[in-house]
């Protein structure tokens, strides 16, 4: 990894921005690995403060968000001061991007040490546990139709956990760990190759962690967690394609681009089609630049092509699935540019992947993050023009930086809160590109020292802005899902209730259920669990009385059980999977009882306090 | 010398391809399982394509990218084989992948980047010191988060479920989820007469007991009730129809 290290920084460093300071300022003799392992230790220190706010958290004696941030901001801010600073040499960089990503990473694996609790994570890991079982792709899921035809993490997860002997879940931290280490890698070699500066990619990295799903959604066990470093890496094998010193470093570059073309086909939709857009827009801005020359036209045609073929042949249901999100998101967007309908409330929201209940001080972080970026972003661009307009793909990623701030825009339409939020990950590459260019461009008279800080100290305020707009502040941090009691390992209700399911009825068994508690029996009970608005099993459960459409929907559906939950939380697919509060404000809110009363002329087999399962067939 | 060190990935893969298959901890045949899937198929198809024409960083990022992409061509190909994907079809597939890369790298002469250069680590006592607290800090980290922790304000449960019992016997279960050992009392009845009862019902947190009663004909209505402590109020309660 090391051989080609000189020679490297000596090829990217010539026509950049960031190059004069870098040659002028590196003191004589700096080790190869210069501040690594004090750095290594602080990010370990700031790990241990987020296990100790975690742990404070999981036995509820404590929201310990102040401890959680100090964490946070001893893992960020060191290594963003060493990153901004002139004097570290490339392999040291490259290094600190390395930690940077992967603390960052154990940050969402210390929340949830014991399973998976995010709901894309429940929705994905019984995939993985058909595959296992069945040993065939292409199973039904119950919750989430279209993940099962889009194979890539799941075939991965369960290769490794064949081969092991490991669960889904310690596969699938692997997985997505070594997800973590390629989007990190290759968005620093990506910018590197693009600005000639080593300085530069790892700016970039440090930029792209404080977009708001990098400490938590994208971290999590889904499919758009492996496919977005999929696509970060085809989009380096791009750049070095274009640079590539001979024919066969060409053919290699090329190859890889098709398979990784092909691996992001094959695990996520959107994805997918971000990656054959960007190529397309690459190839459209190369054709407007007057030059064809290592224009990506037949990495879009491929892409294009791919992506069609497995859109018809294999995962068809795609269509239906996404086309109500983005027809509401549209929908919602222009109702609110009307005034048809009122601006969603920032801040405001419902539990889940918001900001609600964020106070004053993170408020003014997420406010403050953008404000950062958006002050920044004029000065990197104004750069990149002075610098790289003559290269197409440079601007293209400028311009993706740009529409970062229209996601800012929509996030005030309801229902377009989701799709901006979610799109974010993706343009925030753009956003690496440009903001190093504006760091460098107004930081540039201060002397290395200050610049490091002035630069760690700007950009940890927008990584705290991103980490508070992604991510509601009571779930940032573990909650009980197991609990210790009487020297005896206690689960949750709902997990509890899941093995039952699973040691009592047996495996394949069909429900209605909440949201949380449905994840959790097609996780643990190996069952087909409904869920959700699509069919309306929500306002099924919630009812008071038995409607005349609710007994012919489960026949359609085949239920055989309905698992009734008097607890509020347990229909937030992000919260309910824990224990509640037994006395005091957090107390859990409960559905009346004649939510559960309906039933009682069905079988009542299972009765916990907030959860009671009636099995439906008449004797 | 070229062309059989280019076999060299296909030997590695063959080697973690039989031990994952051995009955070993699922801690070695990680290690094993880990190169198999993330490493060397990646890095054979670096090989046959010249590897040596990229950079060390190019080959770090490449290597387990196309390893997972190529994971995922196994997988695709392979749910067409009647057994599907099992443990041994995985390890066939990929050092299937291996193998073949490995041959043409070894037909091309294309194998065969030398042993990246050492660097000089120039590490410091300081720095020593520095990892090892990480290591030391990182591992209490993990052991923590890993210890499932007392939490007073937890709201507990009890499970009581009632389910038919092969012929026509029902099958009661009783599992606490409380947080302290507590006393319960659980009646049994069918059709105004007791078929069970248990006044001293002692469960410690987690525990559970199952009770099997035979009925004088399967499909009569059942109830079960369970009552804590001396409280009179039911705490929990099922019923078969």
């Amino acid at each position: 990894m090391t051989d080609s290290v000189e020679a490297t920084e000596q090829r990217i460093a010539a026509p950049s921005v960031f190059s004069g300071q870098s040659a002028a300022e590196r003191p004589a003799g700096e080790p190869v690995f210069g501040r690594l392992p004090l750095l290594v230790a602080t990010a370990a220190i700031g790990l241990l403060l987020v296990a100790v706010a975690d742990a404070r958290s999981r036995s509820m004696s404590s929201e310990s968000q102040t401890l959680f941030w100090l964490g946070l901001i001893v893992v960020y801010a060191p290594i963003v001061g060493r990153l901004a600073h002139a004097a570290p040499r490339r392999l040291e960089r490259l290094s600190l991007t390395v930690v940077l990503g992967l603390a960052l990473y154990l940050v969402k694996v210390f929340r949830d040490p014991f399973g998976f609790t995010f709901a894309d994570e429940l929705v994905h890991a019984p995939n993985a546990d058909a595959i296992l079982r069945t040993h065939h792709l292409f199973h039904a899921n119950a919750i989430l139709e279209a993940t099962p035809y889009y194979p890539g993490l799941e075939s991965v997860t369960a290769a490794l956990a064949s081969l092991s002997g490991l669960t889904v879940y310690g596969a699938g931290l692997i997985v997505i760990g070594v997800a973590r280490l390629l989007i990190v890698l290759a968005l620093f070699l990506l910018v590197e190759r693009l600005l000639g500066s080593a300085r530069a990619g790892g700016l970039a990295v440090a930029v792209y962690a404080a977009n708001s799903n990098f400490v938590f959604f994208s971290a999590q066990f889904s499919y758009e967690s492996l496919a977005l470093p999929l696509l970060v890496v085809a989009l380096f094998a791009y750049g070095e394609w274009r640079g590539a010193p001979n024919r066969a470093a060409r053919i290699l570059y090329t190859v890889a681009i098709v398979l990784l073309t092909f691996a992001v086909v094959t695990t996520h939709h959107l994805t997918s089609y971000a990656l054959a857009v960007t190529f397309i827009v690459i190839a459209i801005a190369y054709r407007l630049a007057g030059s064809r020359h290592d224009a990506p036209g037949g990495f879009a045609a491929f892409a294009v092509v791919a992506v069609g073929a497995w859109l018809v042949a294999v995962a068809s249901t795609t269509v239906g699935y996404l086309t109500p999100v983005f027809t509401s998101a549209f929908h919602s967007v222009a109702q609110t540019i009307s005034g048809e309908s009122a601006p969603r409330q920032l801040f405001g929201g419902k539990a889940g992947s918001d900001t609600s209940g964020s106070g004053l001080v993170g408020r003014g972080a997420a406010v403050g993050g953008v404000a950062v970026l958006l002050v920044l972003y004029p000065f990197g661009a104004r750069e990149l023009w002075r610098r790289y307009r003559r290269d197409p793909f440079a601007v293209v990623l400028a311009i993706a930086g740009l529409l970062v701030f229209a996601t800012y825009v929509a996030r005030f339409a309801p229902q377009a809160w989701e799709t901006a939020n979610r799109s974010t990950e993706f343009l925030f590459l753009g956003l690496a590109v440009v903001v190093p260019l504006g760091i460098v461009h107004l930081g540039g008279r201060l002397a290395g020292n200050r610049f490091a800080v002035a630069a760690a100290a700007v950009l940890t305020l927008a990584f705290a802005g991103g980490v508070v707009s992604g991510w509601t502040p009571s779930l940032r941090l573990a909650q009980p899902y197991e609990i210790s009691a009487g020297g005896n390992v206690v689960p949750s209700q709902g997990r509890a209730m899941a093995s039952w399911a699973l040691r009592v009825l047996g495996p394949g068994r069909r429900y209605a259920a909440s949201d949380a508690d449905a994840r959790l029996l097609n996780t643990y009970a190996d069952s087909v669990a409904i869920a959700g608005r699509h069919p309306d099993v929500a306002d099924l459960l919630k009812s008071p009385t038995l409607e005349s459409w609710e007994l012919p929907l489960l026949r359609e559906h085949d239920v055989r059980y309905v698992v009734t939950d008097r607890r509020r939380r347990a229909f937030d697919n992000t919260a309910g999977y824990f224990f509640g509060f037994r006395s005091g404000p957090l107390r859990d809110e409960r559905l009346p009882k004649s939510a559960v009363r309906k039933f009682r002329r069905f079988d009542r087999i299972f009765d916990s306090g907030d959860i009671v399962i009636f099995k439906l067939v008449r004797r | 010398m070229t062309r059989l060190r280019a076999l060299l990935p296909a030997l590695a893969a063959a080697v973690c391809a039989v031990v994952v298959l051995l009955s070993v901890p699922v801690a070695v045949s990680t290690i094993f399982a880990v190169p198999l899937v993330f490493v060397l198929p990646g890095y054979a198809l670096l090989e046959a394509l010249e590897l040596r024409t990229i950079g060390g960083a190019q080959r770090a990022v490449l290597v387990p990218a196309l390893s997972v992409a190529l994971a995922i061509a196994v997988a695709l190909v392979v749910d067409f084989v009647p057994s599907g994907l099992t443990q041994r079809s995985w390890a066939i597939g990929l050092f299937a992948v291996v193998a073949a890369a490995s041959g043409v790298a070894a037909v091309r002469g294309t194998s065969g980047i030398g042993l990246p250069r050492p660097v000089p680590l120039g590490l410091h006592r300081l720095d020593v010191v520095a990892l090892v607290v990480a290591a030391a800090v990182l591992t209490g980290g993990v052991i923590l988060v890993r210890t499932p922790l007392a939490a007073k304000h937890a709201q507990g449960y009890t499970i009581l479920s009632l389910v038919h019992g092969r012929g026509s016997s029902i099958v009661v279960g009783v599992q606490s989820g409380e947080q302290r050992k507590l006393r319960y009392r659980l009646v049994v009845g069918a059709q105004n007469h007791v078929l069970y009862r248990n006044q001293n019902l002692i469960l410690a947190p987690s525990e559970r007991t199952t009770v099997r009663i035979s009925l004088s004909r399967r499909g009569q209505p059942v109830t079960a009730t369970l009552y804590r402590g001396k409280q009179k109020a039911v705490y929990r309660h099922v019923s078969l129809r």
